[in-house]
């Protein structure tokens, strides 16, 4: 088990809200929180710095999540910074995202929604439990 | 038909009465061929001459009237229907009785006139000479034709001759004029026929079609109600009913193959039932026990769409005679197919209506659900910010907080309000002001954000344009709508939106016209703009917004429209009619 206290995470949503709360989730375990309102302004930060995780909205206006983390995949550079998809998109669609990312059933289907075949490290419904984000830190930047 | 032939022949038996008639016979006869096919008249007419002929007082037809079994009387002239105390005969009655029963001509001299036309019938006591002749067409007694002469001249064996041959013209007449009425009717029928086609098959709602076709059904046959069932499963249920007892008799299912109308749904073959039938089934009794409806006849015909049978369709008690026939089966049919393709059309068209309205319901329950899910996600991340700020006894963290959890009720607020804008049509509530003021207040409401983004707001208002009728703050919403989707699709630091007011040159029309260097709307998206819940702006947008700008230009009489092109900007325009 990591100490996290020290380690930097690239935090990307559209919305403020989300943004202030996952960082304070963050702040509270001594982690440094750079943030985006989307995947663009994602990218640019990612120029800047090399974070230790990525916590990452799916559904965003300008450039969205999925198109995002098919860019860091494809990327020599980014791709091995572990991804932590935080997403509302399940309970609101009513379709079951984790299941299309994790179950190899829908392969083919995880292509068509997320365009690569890499798979994010982890998925968490929103809204977020902090302990529950915090040991998904753990145990990705453990790693 | 012969007869003028056969008086040709028979030129040397004649007496010369009737020869010096001859001439004139044939003339009335040719010009009786010419005429319209106005048969009653030709009978009449006939009528006429064969009492000429035979120098005769009176000259009438009793015909026969299968339906009643008796004898009708018909007769040429008024003056002849005088001799005659009644105008029916029972058909063994009389000399006319007698000889229409014997199929056999009759004469003799001094017959009574009660004799004649039947024992309780008498009038007066007066003799005349009488000679009676069956109507015979073919092996069929129409009826009987009598001829009575004043004075004591008999008419002899040739003459009887002559009326026997004569009437077979008249049988012919007789039928002609049967088979004219008939086609006459079955014309009218036709005719009716085309204008239900018509009527059935304009677009109507499915309870209006429905009742139509019992309406019409009854009207048709002269019933005195009509039912429709329609078939659901392994059952007919009583789709609509017409006639008094129409609301008990709705209530009612029949089971496939049960009663008339189950077996008619079953089988596919018309049928139909007389009073004996009807008193012997237990399912009329049952039906007619909870209508308190006495049930003595019926038709009952399937609604056939291709080689499915939907439903039937029931016509109960005829009005004007006492059973229904084969040609009330063949009509009912005629216009079973018309209604049970419209029907299935209306049933289509209404099955459609229903899970559009689902799909409606679903698309607003689960775009509710959305927004609602997004608000409670950012009051959970305020609520999380609180207390931390508790936490850490930071003021700063506690006003982050507050303000997420603030903005989450605000944004309740909101979302109540424009679904109650979206699922009432209200009447605006008018008032007078101009218009540039209500734009110059959203200008300056929206300012801090823009400056925050960097973005310039430019306004143009036609000082022209003079106090007009709104609804204020509705209008003002539409605008701040318009004012923030263009902040958000402006790109900060070099944004540039233009807030203009005008006047349509008519002075009819005013309005406001919204332009941003944003990032513009594509084509797709630029379709399902006004359609509810429609967003890209992710989490932050409800998509209702432009759908409540929408309903409230709408309820103002105005429209609204948007012209776009990705990476140019988009330009959205408002016009409203001039109210003072």
């Amino acid at each position: 088990m990591s100490e996290l206290a020290g380690k930097t995470a690239l935090v990307v949503d559209d919305e403020d809200a989300q943004i202030e709360y996952v960082s304070a989730i963050l702040d509270d375990h001594g982690m440094q929180a750079v943030t985006a309102n989307n995947g663009i302004e994602a990218q640019e930060k990612l120029e800047q710095m090399t974070p230790d995780v990525i916590t990452l909205d799916l559904m965003m206006p300008e450039q969205s999540g999925m198109k995002f983390f098919n860019l860091i995949k494809q990327s020599e550079t980014l791709r091995d910074i572990p991804v932590i998809v935080i997403s509302g998109a399940s309970q609101v669609t009513g379709v079951d995202l984790k299941s299309i990312i994790y179950d190899d059933r829908f392969a083919e289907r995880k292509l068509k929604v997320f365009g690569t075949e890499a798979t994010p490290d982890a998925f968490l419904d929103k809204p977020v439990d902090p302990d529950e984000l915090v040991a998904t830190i753990r145990k990705l930047t453990d790693e | 038909m012969e007869p003028i032939d056969n008086i040709r022949a028979n030129k040397g038996q004649l007496k010369g009465g009737l020869f010096k008639h001859k001439r004139r016979f044939i003339t009335h006869a040719t010009e009786l061929s010419s005429l319209a096919l106005r048969s009653q008249d030709a009978l009449a007419a006939m009528l006429a001459i064969i009492k000429e002929l035979f120098d005769a007082a009176v000259c009438s037809l009793f015909l026969h009237d299968p339906e009643g079994d008796h004898l009708e009387l018909i007769t040429g002239s008024a003056t002849d229907r005088k001799f005659f105390s009644t105008s029916s005969l029972r058909t063994d009655e009389g000399i006319c009785g007698c000889v229409f029963q014997n199929e056999t001509p009759y004469t003799s001299g001094d017959t009574a006139l009660n004799i004649v036309v039947g024992t309780e019938l008498a009038r007066g006591s007066s003799t005349m000479p009488v000679m009676a002749a069956p109507l015979m067409l073919s092996e069929l007694c129409l009826g009987t034709v009598v001829v009575l002469r004043h004075g004591s001249r008999v008419f002899n064996a040739d003459e009887v001759e002559q009326l026997n041959r004569l009437t077979e013209g008249l049988a012919l007449t007789v039928e002609n004029e049967h088979l004219f009425e008939k086609c006459c009717h079955q014309l009218a029928q036709r005719n009716r026929m085309l204008d239900i086609a018509k009527e059935v098959n304009t677009s109507r709602e499915l309870e209006d079609l429905l009742n139509y076709i019992v309406v019409t059904a009854a009207e048709l046959l002269n019933a005195e109600a009509s039912s429709l069932l329609l078939r659901e499963g392994e059952e007919l249920r009583f789709e609509i009913a017409f006639g008094e007892k129409a609301a008990e008799i709705k209530e009612f299912k029949v089971p496939l193959g049960a009663g008339i109308a189950g077996a008619v749904a079953l089988s596919g073959e018309s049928t139909f039932l007389n009073e004996i039938d009807v008193e012997g089934s237990n399912i009329f009794k049952e039906i007619d026990e909870k209508s308190g409806f006495q049930t003595r006849n019926l038709i009952c015909v399937p609604l056939r769409v291709k080689d499915r049978i939907i439903g039937v369709v029931e016509v109960i008690n005829t009005r004007d005679k006492d059973v229904f026939s084969r040609d009330d089966i063949a009509l009912l049919e005629g216009f079973a197919s018309e209604a049970a393709i419209a029907l299935e059309r209306a049933q289509l068209v209404e099955e459609r209506i229903q899970s559009e309205r689902l799909a409606t319901i679903g698309r607003t329950v689960s775009g509710l659900a959305h927004c609602i899910k997004n608000i409670t996600n950012a009051l959970k991340a305020g609520e999380y910010i609180v207390e931390k700020g508790f936490r850490d006894d930071s003021m700063e963290g506690l006003r982050k907080g507050w303000d997420i959890m603030r903005s989450g009720s605000e944004r309740i607020r909101s979302l109540v309000l424009d679904m109650l804008t979206i699922a009432k049509k209200r009447e605006p509530e008018y008032s007078t002001c101009y218009p540039h003021e209500i734009a110059e207040d959203v200008v300056e409401m929206v300012a801090g954000e823009a400056r925050e983004k960097s973005i310039r707001i430019e306004t143009s208002f036609d000082p022209d344009i003079g106090p007009v009728q709104v609804d204020r703050n509705n209008i003002f919403r539409c605008l701040l709508n318009l004012n923030s989707n263009a902040l958000d699709a402006c790109p900060e630091g070099e944004g540039q939106i233009c807030v203009e007011s005008f006047m349509h040159e008519t002075g009819d029309l005013f309005g406001y016209r919204i332009r941003d260097n944003g990032h513009g709307i594509t084509r797709d998206d630029q379709k399902k703009l006004f359609h509810e819940f429609f967003s890209t702006k992710g989490s932050k947008g409800t998509g209702l917004g432009l759908s409540v700008t929408s309903a409230i230009v709408k309820e103002h009489g105005g429209s609204i429209r948007c012209e776009s092109e990705p990476g140019e900007g988009t330009v959205f325009t408002i016009e409203l009619p001039v109210r003072h």
